[in-house]
């Protein structure tokens, strides 16, 4: 089938402090995430962050490219998630919504698992953002779950899509 | 039913070291894009993953790259190359992780127009990349060649998967 969605979910009403996709299944190839997500920090952006398997450790690698506001900066750190771009928040140009995607390669194999991931802000104003990263997860276990966090919440109508990438 | 779309044309998972991947007979049925998606590390040393197409070692490869190492930002041009570097400047594989590299051709089966396409290269220690590239030829794409610079092997378990977008 090639590219396949496991799971759609879609922030109520109150918002959520998560966002977490599980039991995924264990015959594709890669994994894809697309996300229309909101925060609600009191700022014009918010962080994303994915966690895999419950594992909240110190077990995460990013380098991030940033572009803000005619500025370019590079950045790279180890954390308990991969921290891999920002989408937009409560200050930002009402009902704008950030778009990502994260791809991750041979989320099955017993190796650490590498990301591709491109963000971006919306914000009818100067004040945006587009990042580039490359994380890494040091675990070597299958990916059966993924947690999608922020630095406060998401808000009501924020979205995310788990896609599968299978070799047949 | 929703017709597929993304399909997976090739794929080669190494069970040995192997110093290149070729990719070859790729068919121009069907209007579309390429996706080729590498997850690959290098077995001598740290080095950069080239691509041919149809074989071309001809100064027939441009590209301009934006780039991060996690410490500075920065852009570049290549003019006139005889390969394709997924990554400008830094290492884009090496020894120690799977390294995920995906390269979107677009309209790869035309015969009247250059070929363009855009490159992600993540390796989380070294650099996150955008390219922006062309090969300078009119004809379709018929085959992909993936090789080194400055090592000499992929290891074993390096994945290569090349999927077709058709759009007719």
């Amino acid at each position: 089938m090639g590219m396949q969605l496991i799971e759609h979910i879609e922030v109520g009403s109150g918002g959520a402090a998560s966002i977490e996709f599980t039991g995924i299944p264990q015959d594709g190839v890669d994994l894809q995430i697309l996300i229309s997500g909101r925060g609600s920090r009191s700022a014009t952006d918010s962080q994303l962050r994915v966690a895999f398997n419950s594992d909240t450790a110190s077990n995460y690698d990013v380098l991030k490219l940033t572009g803000e506001s005619g500025s370019v900066t590079s950045s790279g750190f180890n954390f308990n998630s991969v921290i891999f771009g920002e989408m937009s928040a409560a200050t930002a140009t009402a009902n704008t919504f950030g778009s990502s995607s994260a791809y991750i390669s041979n989320y099955t194999s017993s190796a650490a698992k590498s990301l591709s991931t491109d963000s971006v802000t919306e914000n009818n104003a100067t004040q945006n953002k587009i990042t580039i990263a490359a994380g890494a997860w040091s675990g070597t276990a299958a990916i059966t779950s993924l947690l999608l966090t922020t630095n406060v919440s998401f808000v009501e109508y924020s979205t995310a899509s788990l896609y599968m990438i299978t070799a047949d | 039913m929703a017709t597929p779309t993304y399909t997976l044309i090739d794929s080669v998972t190494l069970g040995s070291s192997a110093s290149s991947v070729t990719f070859s007979g790729i068919s121009a049925t069907g209007k579309g894009d390429l996706v080729l998606v590498i997850s690959a590390k290098a077995v001598e040393g740290n080095g950069v993953v080239r691509m041919r197409i149809n074989g071309d070692s001809g100064a027939n490869y441009y590209s301009v790259a934006m780039f991060g190492t996690g410490s500075t930002a920065s852009s570049s041009l290549n003019s006139g190359f005889n390969q394709q570097t997924l990554t400008h400047s830094e290492n884009s594989i090496s020894t120690s992780t799977f390294n995920l590299m995906k390269v979107e051709l677009q309209d790869y089966s035309a015969t009247d127009k250059h070929k363009s396409y855009l490159i992600r290269s993540n390796e989380s220690s070294f650099t996150t990349q955008g390219l922006a590239g062309r090969w300078a030829s009119t004809s379709a794409l018929t085959s992909l060649y993936i090789y080194g610079g400055g090592f000499t092997n992929f290891a074993i378990g390096s994945t290569f998967f090349l999927y077709q977008l058709v759009s007719e």
